[in-house]
């Protein structure tokens, strides 16, 4: 395709990964769904915040967070799992599977779970991708006086975990590292899941000065589905030296829907800064 | 339909030089562009200016399309859309353009006036229309973008969302249940029972009181009587009921007929021995009448009315019609949404008050009746009245009683009148002779609040209605601003025994902060002195125990002219089986404090009551009450509570497998099922069978079967089931559930013949093209569909059974198709994957024109 064609359509599709379901044209709640064993089933609702009709299909991909090589946070999805994964794939579907929102309305999708029997007992995970198109209105930029027009295919990704009998959890915290260079303190904490089911939890980072007095604070979601290993850093502090840091990883989540979070016991470390 | 093609349709015209008399040194040429601006759907071709790379584009079409408001001002035009947010002035004389942002003195290679039209620069209309004016000269198409909307695209979403809100207008119905039958049904009954002891300064008494009631002939017998006991021994007996009534919900001549002991209608109900007759409701019914709205709209703008986020009609400028909105008795509130030239928007909201009194316009009512006199000291008594709907807005009763006496008889007439001044305000007035006078007036306006105040006042021989004396009250919601923005509640009562004295007043404010409450007031009683009281209360939702749904905790203080006078404190606790335990502490000067536990919970066999109280006169009170359903249905039913004169829905929910609507000996029940009986969400049992009682006899209910509760592999044939409930027994239903699958099709080209040559596709899937289902068997279209952007089409359940897939007549007529291909296939009795159809292939047809993407 010509970049001179202007007036040319071209799809592009944004995959919102842990991103608020608002952004998208059509917003989704909750961002998660956590389907028992006796239920089977779940819901969530799409609403259509646009002035035109969206084309709505939801399917579903294996994935789970990740941290990448840099210690960043990445959701790999693929259509079928890795051997030994505890795929909900194959029997999991929403219904419906395909609909027209008009603008201004809701409406109640429901994933069923159809798991084959002798499901062996634990937590079998999920993406739930919902597909919007047409309604966005076409995006146009003008690139080097090279017009382009874009219609914007959204898919918004939620996480779907089925949960088969008792479910445990908890977190295991290696020796966490962190260092100044400069005014920045870089942090590495790896942290790898107990029990049958992930642990949804967030990690809480505390920069104290020398006499234990905290100077900063920093939160993050952290889902630990096997293992997760951050690497990141937190903003220069305003006032006093940084001397320790103490890492809390707990369920404290007030953003999941309820009953989502497995209550599980913090872990809190505490390493003086190299 | 892309640009591409329109590009390559569009024909171009670069004509010859143009004669252009200001500008002697331009050869301006003439050029063909569309015209597009996102959210119009309108794309007119206009004609403008062209030298070279720079393109001059006329004024007036750009106006028009966009709908943007011009004046003029001698020979300057003002453009203003909407007004305060954007005003362009362009003076020609000047050759100026003075907007908000500054004035531009345009050049003679901007400005071109010519054949009764201003041609502007690109760069100079989008300073005028605050937008971005764009020229692609490869698909001759002018592009304005606006990051505010302009009124044309406001009018688009508007009638788009019009259009959205008339389909959801539609389900709405206020009259639903006209028309559904009522079965004289006989068969039935139901008892109920109410115990009680209490102990008062060593005074022990227990009363005893057994009800039946019979479903006959569509009607209610019900019997019932009341033991009183003393020291465990019987004394006496009272309250008998024995009475036989029966509501015909769809006549308009008798709607109720009561004999045995009655309470009379009229002005004053006196309990008789006798017999009523009326047709006045038996329930006041939600709808009361059509209103036409006429709000003050200003010339040329247009209105919506809605009725909660309903719109009930559109008035447009150029159409301008009259609205009329059901109303309902109680408060309708209506908001009229008035939409101007340039988009403004102005909201009125409106309340209509229509009180229980009211009768609808040329409507007529009666009721009369008479028989033995049941207590209040008279021999007999009967009654006749007649109201009338005299306008929408006057309705006017007028009657008569007559009581004997030893003394002598007595016929004495009175009057009710009940007027809608304005839709938000209603005066009320009922008279009897020197008996009684009372006057009511209400007016509610939205948002600024209401007021209502009555004045009642009770002649000597009123006194069934109390003791002689007049009552005053007064109360006023209204929203204080300055008060953080809260709803304030005002009250004023007053009382004396004649017209010039007054023994006891009571006056406070209130409001809401949260969950939590704040009342100050002063209060006088008779020869007290007044005293100033503060009360708060607060109710705990959340941090409780599993067992608690909440807690509610409050005091009040009470100060006089000696210091604190009053002082009491409580707390209430209800447990999530509708269990609760009340605690009141109270201590007044000069009486002994008195602290009072109560205590009440439901349990199988009935709601059990018990309150105690310790102070200057200790007491406690034990009490429960039950009720159990004999019905030839569903069996014995235990009640929680009395329910002699209800009316209920029992019902089963079966696997219809062979689809016959009738349960055959194979088909299994459906357990767990949810139902909704008139809102109230029961539960099917193993045997698929379900019971809610509690339901309000002769008046419509409506059953459905929430789907979100089924496997979406089977699926309800009727949405709803509309039943009118018989007193005193249940009333049956049956809900089949069918074999359902989703199906998955396309529809696609398989040859297209283009429309230019060259350019057609083969297998193309079509968007937006509707397809029908056709059941084989009744040979009725059973889904029509459209599809997708991607050709695909989906039918999230389909009954089993033989189909034939089409297109759609339109459709296939825009295929030029004189017959639709088809596809046969089945839906299987069994459950399974989603049905995946072949793609109904379309061929040797026209490059089609679809709405779809």
């Amino acid at each position: 395709m010509s970049a001179r064609a202007i007036g040319c359509f071209v799809v592009g599709t944004i995959a919102l990964l842990g991103r608020p379901a608002e952004l998208a044209s059509v917003s989704v709640t909750p961002m998660a769904v956590y389907i028992d064993h006796r239920t089977r089933s779940g819901e969530i609702i799409l609403f259509n915040p646009g002035s035109r009709t969206e084309e709505i299909r939801v399917d579903f991909a294996f994935g789970y967070p990740r941290t990448n090589a840099s210690g960043q946070v990445v959701v790999p999805l693929s259509d079928t799992a890795p051997d030994g994964e505890p795929s909900a794939v194959p029997w999991l579907s929403a219904f419906p599977q395909r609909l027209r929102l008009p603008p201004g309305q809701r409406q109640t999708l429901r994933i069923l779970a159809r798991p084959p029997s002798g499901l062996e007992q634990g937590e079998y995970w999920a993406r739930a991708r919902i597909h919007a198109q047409g309604g966005q209105a076409p995006v146009e930029s003008r690139i080097d006086g090279v017009g382009v027009q874009i219609d914007l295919n959204t898919t918004v990704v939620i996480a779907v975990n089925y949960r088969n009998g008792t479910m445990t959890t908890g977190v295991k915290m290696e020796e966490p590292d962190a260092w100044m260079r400069g005014d920045t303190v870089f942090h590495d904490v790896r942290v790898e899941r107990t029990g049958n089911a992930a642990f949804l939890g967030r990690l809480l980072i505390e920069v104290l000065d020398e006499e234990g007095i905290l100077l900063e604070e920093h939160e993050e979601v952290l889902p630990v589905y096997r293992v997760m290993h951050r690497r990141f850093i937190t903003p220069p502090v305003e006032r006093g030296v940084p001397a320790r840091v103490r890492y809390t990883v707990d369920t404290n989540r007030d953003d999941l829907p309820p009953g989502g979070v497995l209550p599980a016991e913090g872990v809190v470390r505490e390493i003086a800064i190299r | 339909m892309s640009r591409l093609p329109v590009a390559l349709l569009l024909m171009v015209v670069l004509a010859g030089p143009v004669e252009v008399s200001a500008q002697e040194t331009v050869d301006w040429n003439e050029g063909y562009f569309e015209l597009a601006v996102d959210g119009i759907p309108d794309r007119p071709t206009v004609v403008a200016l062209v030298e070279g790379s720079r393109v001059l584009l006329p004024l007036r079409p750009v106006v028009l399309l966009t709908e943007v408001p011009v004046h003029h001002e001698g020979a300057r035009r003002i453009l203003e859309w909407p007004p305060e947010v954007w005003r362009t002035e362009l003076d020609p004389d000047a050759r100026s353009v003075r907007t908000p942002d500054g004035l531009i003195l345009a050049t003679t290679l901007e400005w071109v006036e010519q054949d009764d039209d201003l041609f502007l620069d690109t760069s100079l209309l989008g300073r005028i229309l605050k937008a971005d004016v764009r020229v692609d000269m490869p698909t001759l198409t002018v592009s304005i973008t606006s990051a505010h909307p302009f009124p044309a695209q406001l009018r688009t979403e508007r009638e788009l969302r019009r259009r959205v809100e008339r389909l959801q207008a539609q389900l709405f119905d206020p009259q639903r249940y006209e028309g559904v039958p009522y079965p004289a049904r006989t068969g039935g009954l139901a008892a109920g029972w109410s115990i009680s002891m209490t102990e008062t300064a060593g005074r022990r008494a227990a009363t005893a009181r057994p009800t039946v009631g019979a479903g006959i002939l569509g009607g209610s017998l019900d019997l019932g009587v009341t033991g009183y006991f003393r020291n465990g021994l019987p004394a006496y007996s009272d309250d008998l009921l024995a009475r036989y009534q029966r509501v015909f919900p769809e006549s308009d001549r008798v709607r109720q007929v009561s004999v045995g002991t009655v309470l009379s209608g009229g002005v004053v109900a006196r309990p008789i021995v006798g017999g009523t007759i009326s047709n006045e409701p038996w329930v006041v019914p939600q709808y009361f009448d059509e209103a036409i709205i006429t709000p003050a709209v200003p010339a040329g703008w247009e209105y919506e009315v809605y009725q909660g986020n309903r719109l009930v009609g559109v008035s447009s400028a150029d159409a301008p019609t009259e609205i009329t909105a059901p109303l309902f008795y109680g408060n309708t509130p209506v908001r009229v949404r008035m939409v101007g030239p340039a988009g403004q928007v102005r909201t009125e909201e409106l309340v209509y008050v229509v009180p229980a009194l009211q009768v609808p316009e040329r409507r007529t009512r009666y009721s009369l009746g008479g028989g033995a006199c049941d207590g209040f000291g008279c021999d007999a008594y009967g009654f006749a009245e007649l109201g009338r709907g005299l306008t929408g807005t006057l309705t006017a009763y007028a009657g008569g009683d007559w009581i004997a006496r030893d003394e002598g008889d007595q016929i004495r007439p009175y009057v009710r009148v009940g007027y809608a001044a304005t839709p938000s305000l209603h005066l009320g007035l009922q008279a009897r002779g020197s008996s009684f006078l009372r006057a009511d007036v209400q007016h509610r306006r939205g948002r600024l609040g209401s007021v209502r105040a009555s004045y009642a006042r009770t002649g000597a021989d009123g006194s069934v209605l109390g003791p002689p004396g007049w009552v005053g009250q007064a109360s006023s919601s209204f929203f204080a601003g300055l008060l953080g923005g809260r709803w304030m509640h005002a009250r004023l009562f007053l009382r004396g025994p004649a017209t010039d004295r007054l023994d006891r007043w009571q006056a406070a404010l209130a409001t809401n902060v949260g969950l939590s409450s704040f009342e100050i007031g002063a209060e006088s009683f008779v020869r007290s002195e007044p005293i100033f009281t503060t009360r708060a209360q607060h109710t705990l939702l959340r941090y409780l125990p599993d067992v608690l749904r909440s807690v509610s905790v409050g005091g009040g203080l009470g100060l006089g002219s000696n210091g604190i006078d009053l002082l009491e404190a409580g707390a209430t606790a209800q447990t999530m089986r509708r269990a609760a335990i009340d605690a009141r502490f109270r201590a007044r000067r000069g009486l002994d404090p008195t602290f009072t536990l109560g205590v009440t919970f439901p349990s199988p066999f009935g709601f059990f009551r018990g309150r105690g109280s310790t102070g200057h006169q200790s007491s406690y009170f034990l009490g429960a009450d039950g009720g159990l359903l004999l019905d030839p249905d569903a069996g014995a039913v235990p009640l929680l509570f009395q329910g002699v004169g209800q009316g209920g829905v029992t019902g089963e929910v079966f696997f219809d497998l062979d689809g016959d609507d009738v349960r055959g000996p194979s088909e299994p029940s459906a357990a767990g099922v949810t139902v909704s009986v008139g809102g109230r969400r029961v539960t099917t049992d193993a045997r698929g069978r379900f019971v809610a009682w509690e339901l309000v006899p002769y008046e419509g209910t409506t059953v459905r079967v929430e789907e979100r509760s089924l496997d979406p592999g089977w699926s309800i044939g009727v949405p709803e089931l509309l039943v009118r409930p018989s007193p005193n027994l249940l009333s049956p239903v049956a809900i089949p559930l069918y074999r359902a699958r989703e199906v998955i099709g396309s529809v696609a080209t398989a040859q297209v013949r283009p429309a230019v040559p060259g350019h057609g596709t083969f297998g193309r899937p079509l968007a937006g093209a509707g397809v029908e289902i056709v059941d084989l068997e009744t040979g009725g279209v059973e889904v029509t569909e459209r599809t997708f952007s991607d050709g695909v089409f989906y039918v999230a359940q389909l009954r089993a059974g033989r189909y034939r897939l089409r297109l759609a007549d339109p459709t296939a007529r825009a295929l030029g198709l004189s017959v639709s291909p088809t596809i046969e296939f089945e839906v299987p009795t069994e459950a399974g994957a989603p049905i995946e159809l072949a793609p109904l292939l379309v061929s040797h047809a026209t490059e089609p024109v679809m709405n779809g993407r």
